[in-house]
């Protein structure tokens, strides 16, 4: 009898040195639907589709496709059986054109050594693309130059043209802009009705609430429980990811706010923004936010080291700052947390103890020479104090999960005592339980008298956390958002211009709604 | 995101300045001999600077199939250290076996299956053991000096012979027969790397190694494959250098391995998107020859070319890699 | 139900740390191999007179390749060295022959090298041109220079240079002569290559500098980030790199009495497989002193192992390029890359 379900991995069971991933894992994604995978990091999500993709193998457990039992699966196989997956990562080689990138390897020739023709190669590359993904971008266009979302449409492109039966799509929309989302959304919605079974990975719970028919949830490398999403909100979900409240997670909001830390005025940079004008005072937290391309991200690296500005004022502390370096920001009490994590806030090959006290030298050393004892003692207060978890303050840091890398760097602006911090996308892509961590420790750095910039585009974390909003639009800020009763829809509606865009704002606040309003 | 993607966005806006600098360079020093020089810009002294650029052309189309397949890192990157000594080496055995009296297609081809060989382990090492190819190939360049002064004895071997001296004097249809091999070379390559599917591998191999082996790419066997390219380039470059030089000469490897570097290097500049390419290694390798025949002409000792050599090339890359490197 | 082997790509870390060990043992064993390999076979080998031979011999590429560890821990390479080494020579052998005394000489030539690594810092940092290409431009020019000075390439001999200066190289610590002809000289060249090199490593290893170093060369961006004042600091490492270069030349020519142009190339290459060497053998693959001697001390015993084993001077390079090969082969085949950088997805 045909298996309803186009795959199935049964009673999954792996485990690595001093880890169980995965503990009896069952799961079945059935043909032309979309199934959502939730759950924290080194829940086993992750681990589940890397069987699948074929890097690694189940110690125990039945794997079919198509009702059939699969023996020994490798990434070549895999591709050959239809299962495609879009990463999180785009890898793409920036100087290739559309039309080279989207046939890379599987050109339209048969020995190495034909001749490519470039013209054929772009008009075809140029009509797959209008026709499964619905993208009218010139084919020779060098892939560096589209943007992030484009990108990804490429990829998804290069997927259905060897005609999968399975797609797996990993966080896809934690770099798009929503419009650039709702149009994935759209063609996954398509590609549904073409009958493939669709794998959604996710920590936007409200997307999957939105947009998959049935969620499969992990906790500890065990599945939890597997439901349809008709009716399901996000509090229930967050609980059997977490075991916890939604609740919980948020710190009381403070009210106090004491003297400016930062002020700026009139600053302007080349072309993501201009005429900025605000200020963070102790004690309160400052949100920002915006489309993309509305310059909030780049307003934050832009005042902590001065790249890309062309006029303005920077004060710090009531004095105004002549030159903006990231070595003076740090010496007079800034810290940044990057929004690129990986390879702009951690050293990866260097251990916790090394990440930890790199702007903090100074502190724990004399005449240039460090003090190993001193700094010992100060980083191991910091891993107990973030509560970060890894074998010890010697670890590569390359080697800890998304949240803990965060708490690493955090731990690093605590150490040299910052004062200002400017945090940039601080929770993306990090597991629910280390978010909870780093909304408190944010809590009780305000609480010392810090001041908090902080730069998010998850509107939720944004609305409970800051004191204050400034929206961004285009490159200015035209909205500032205060109280204790400003709502997402608030929010929302500023970023896409007020007004203007009326049809988007109202669409995207209506879908906002139904899964936050229990929040708020 | 939104910064990486507007990284990228800028960098991109400049490549019309970036194109034409590497020409407008060329042509500034060009114009600047033509001044100093009456002789500098006839034809007879043209066709002089494309002959004695064409061994140095010839190798450095291999060097550069290896900085493209290698990326742009400094260390990590593809180079290749021993090709110039794969070159001093296979004109060495040439013109020994000649000189002992080995048939010249014997001599030929052992020179030729030596440089294949050397390429393939220099392959195996990079692509296989997976050893850096700076080190992989620096230690491959110290074992082949070795070899060379073992079967040269570190004297110059010279020797005649009727094919040597045609292809070294001869000319078909108007044009030296170095030059002819330093276009045919110069074509091939070019239509390999930049029109066909094998080509497009390396560039992508080179621009983000983790995109093409996601894209089905075989980079194990595409890297490899340049290092024997590479080797084969330098056979023929030896064949030139047996043929004009009437057999070999010791130290010509070291003489050269910073000359080819350059070369491969410097063609970034006249490319759109600073990457190595063949078109551009051949105008550097013409650059280099150009700069060394206009000071001859112009009466100026050889060691100043080095100098003039080290700052303009110097002054030309500061605009390119601007580009590529961070703003830090 | 179906099984198959645990296949593993990404390591998890105790596994990798093994990995690493392995390599960094495997690197060892060769080198001591051929230790033992020239002990065995060539009986004047292992004896206190020729292996302070050894010593003495080495102390000059040890110098330049401690001087090239500040650049290679930074992220850069320095291949100008080669002209570090040869204006310290220069300055000083002209100076001396001026009649300048040896301590100014000394100092003016420590600063020519100085200069060549602002060169350097000006075109990385400000010009912002790749380490590699930089110095090769440097390479070139300061070459050069150097024909240019001596008027082709000619050799500078001083034979009656001040006896101070000529201590420098030549100078021993002492010399034990026993009765059947075993003579030790140990050379003062050895002590200020010691004495360099525990600077050196004391501040690569214990001073905020050497952290900063390390952290550029980690991850550039990252260190800028955390407040690192990039610019600076690799300005310090090609400075330093130069002046300590420029000693080894001055070191070199007093041990030649003379000045030859463009000597500093036959150090290039060995210093910077010197220094790979080093990074080889070390726990985390940083570039590090110890294991940079290691390295020189590795040359020099080849060197002079096959020197005395009777070997033609020729086979030398044969050797060497063939050694460094397995050694790297070993290191590839047992250990994990180590250079690899982030897996692209997040663990579990």
């Amino acid at each position: 009898m045909r298996s309803e379900y186009v795959l199935e991995m049964l009673k999954i069971d792996k485990e690595f040195p001093g880890v169980k991933a995965l503990q009896q894992v069952t799961f079945q994604l059935r043909k032309g639907e979309i199934h959502g995978l939730v759950g924290e990091n080194g829940a086993g999500k992750s681990t589940l589709m890397k069987i699948l993709a074929g890097i690694y193998s189940p110690d125990r457990g039945e794997i079919r496709f198509e009702g059939q039992v699969q023996n020994r699966l490798t990434p070549r196989l895999v591709a050959q059986k239809g299962i495609h997956f879009i990463h999180q990562e785009r890898h793409v080689v920036p100087y290739l054109t559309v039309a080279e990138t989207l046939f890379l390897g599987i050109e339209p020739a048969f020995s190495p050594f034909k001749f490519i023709n470039r013209k054929a190669l772009v008009k075809e590359a140029e009509a797959h693309l209008r026709k499964t993904v619905g993208l009218d971008i010139p084919g020779d266009k060098p892939v560096g130059e589209l943007t992030v979302g484009e990108q990804q449409l490429l990829q998804v492109c290069r997927a259905l043209y060897h005609r999968p039966k399975v797609i797996v799509f990993d966080e896809p929309t934690a770099v798009l802009a929503s419009k650039e989302a709702d149009r994935l959304f759209e063609i996954i919605r398509e590609l549904r009705r073409q009958n493939i079974g669709i794998i959604y990975i996710s920590h936007y719970l409200n997307e999957i609430v939105q947009l998959c028919d049935r969620i499969t949830v992990f906790r500890n490398g065990t599945k939890v429980d597997t439901l349809e999403t008709k009716g399901l909100d996000i509090e229930r979900i967050v609980y059997l990811m977490v075991g916890r409240e939604i609740g919980e997670q948020f710190p009381v909001k403070k009210r106090t706010a004491g003297e400016p830390l930062l002020r700026v005025e009139g600053l302007t940079h080349i072309d993501q923004f201009r005429n900025i004008r605000f200020q963070v005072r102790s004690g309160e937290i400052v949100g920002v936010t915006g489309l993309m391309g509305s310059g909030h991200t780049r307003l934050g690296q832009s005042i902590y080291d001065g790249s890309g500005l062309t006029g303005g004022v920077l004060e710090l502390n009531g004095r105004v700052l002549k030159r903006i370096r990231s070595d003076k920001a740090v010496s007079s009490g800034m810290g940044y947390v990057p929004e690129d994590r990986r390879n702009r806030g951690i050293l990866q090959s260097m251990s916790v103890r090394e990440n930890i006290s790199l702007a903090s030298l100074k502190n724990i050393s004399r005449a240039g020479v460090v003090r190993p004892s001193a700094e010992r003692r100060k980083v191991d207060e910091l891993i107990e104090r973030l509560d970060i978890r890894a074998p010890g303050r010697e670890a590569v840091v390359n080697d800890l999960s998304g949240g803990n890398q965060q708490k690493v760097v955090l731990a690093r602006w605590l150490s040299s005592g910052a004062k200002l911090y400017i945090l940039n996308q601080p929770t993306a892509a990090v597991d629910v339980g280390a978010k909870a961590e780093i909304y408190s420790l944010i809590g009780s750095l305000i609480e010392q008298g810090a001041g908090v910039l902080l730069i998010s585009q998850d509107l939720q974390e944004l609305v409970r956390l800051s004191d204050r909003i400034l929206v961004m639009y285009r490159g200015e800020i035209v909205q500032e958002l205060e109280g204790d009763g400003i709502t997402v829809e608030q929010v929302m509606v500023a970023m896409m211009g007020g007004n203007e865009n009326g049809t988007s704002g109202q669409r995207a606040a209506n879908g906002m709604e139904s899964a936050v309003s229990d929040q708020i | 995101m939104e910064q990486a993607v507007n990284a990228l966005r800028t960098e991109w806006n400049r490549p019309f300045l970036i194109k034409y600098s590497g020409y407008a360079v060329f042509i500034l020093v060009a114009v600047y001999f033509s001044f100093r020089s009456p002789s500098f810009l006839t034809a007879g002294n043209w066709i002089n600077i494309l002959v004695q650029s064409s061994v140095l052309g010839v190798v450095s189309c291999g060097m550069t199939a290896i900085l493209i397949g290698g990326g742009n890192h400094v260390i990590k990157g593809g180079i290749d250290l021993s090709l110039a000594n794969n070159l001093a080496l296979n004109a060495a055995i040439s013109a020994v076996m000649i000189g002992k009296g080995y048939p010249v297609w014997a001599a030929l081809g052992a020179a030729l299956l030596s440089s294949a060989a050397i390429g393939f382990v220099n392959a195996l090492a990079v692509a296989v053991l997976k050893i850096i190819p700076l080190l992989a190939t620096l230690s491959m360049m110290y074992l082949l000096q070795g070899v060379q002064l073992l079967l040269t004895e570190n004297k110059v071997v010279s020797v005649s012979h009727p094919l040597l001296s045609s292809i070294a004097n001869d000319s078909f249809l108007l044009l030296p027969i170095p030059l002819w091999f330093f276009i045919a070379v110069g074509l091939l390559m070019h239509l390999l790397f930049n029109h066909t599917v094998f080509g497009n591998w390396v560039y992508a191999v080179g621009g983000n190694r983790q995109a093409a082996e996601a894209a089905g790419v075989r980079v194990r066997l595409t890297l490899g494959a340049t290092y024997v390219i590479a080797a084969l380039t330098a056979a023929i470059a030896g064949l030139l250098a047996a043929a004009r030089l009437s057999g070999s000469v010791p130290g010509i490897g070291d003489a050269m391995l910073l000359d080819v570097l350059l070369a491969g290097l410097m063609s970034a500049i006249f490319s759109r998107h600073a990457v190595p390419n063949m078109f551009g290694t051949v105008l550097s390798s013409l650059f280099v020859g150009m700069l060394s025949n206009g000071f001859t002409l112009i009466n100026v000792p050889t060691y100043w070319v080095y100098a003039v050599k080290g700052s303009m090339i110097l002054a030309a890359v500061a605009v390119t890699t601007t580009q590529q490197r961070s703003a830090v | 139900m179906s099984r198959t082997l645990v296949k593993k790509r990404s390591l998890s870390l105790p596994v990798r740390n093994l990995g690493n060990e392995a390599g960094r043992y495997g690197t060892l064993a060769v080198l001591f191999g051929v230790f033992f390999l020239f002990a065995v076979t060539a009986p004047s080998f292992f004896s206190f007179g020729n292996l302070s031979n050894v010593l003495s011999q080495s102390s000059v590429l040890a110098i330049v390749a401690v001087g090239l560890c500040f650049v290679v821990a930074s992220g850069g390479i320095d291949l100008s060295v080669a002209v570090s080494f040869d204006i310290g020579a220069m300055t000083a052998v002209l100076l001396l022959k001026s009649g300048a005394g040896w301590l100014p000489s000394m100092l003016i030539g420590l600063a020519a090298g100085a200069l060549v690594g602002l060169l350097n810092s000006f075109l990385v940092v400000k010009a912002k041109i790749a380490p590699f290409l930089a110095t090769l431009g440097t390479l070139f020019i300061g070459e050069s220079m150097e024909k240019i000075v001596t008027k082709g390439g000619e050799p500078v001999y001083f034979p009656g240079m001040s006896e101070a200066f000529k201590w420098l190289g030549r100078g021993s610590l002492f010399v034990w002569e026993s009765g059947d002809g075993t003579r030790i000289d140990f050379k003062f060249s050895i002590v200020i290559a010691a004495a360099v090199a525990a600077a050196a490593y004391f501040l690569l290893s214990r001073t905020v500098l050497g952290r900063y170093l390390h952290a550029i060369g980690a991850q550039k961006e990252a260190a800028a980030l955390s407040g690192v004042p990039v610019k600076r600091y690799t300005a310090y490492a090609f400075v330093l790199c130069g002046l300590i270069c420029s000693l080894a030349g001055m070191i070199g020519s007093s041990v030649l009495t003379s000045y030859v142009p463009m000597s500093g190339r036959y150090y290039l290459m060995d210093a910077i497989g010197a220094v790979f060497i080093g990074s080889m053998l070390h726990r985390k693959g940083y570039v590090n002193v110890p294991g940079t001697l290691v390295g020189v001390l590795f040359f020099g015993i080849l060197a002079n192992g096959l020197n005395l084993s009777g070997i033609h001077f020729y086979w030398q390079s044969v050797v060497r390029g063939g050694v460094i090969f397995a050694i790297l082969a070993l290191n590839s085949a047992i250990a994990n890359r180590r250079l690899h950088t982030a897996k692209s997805n997040p663990v579990a």
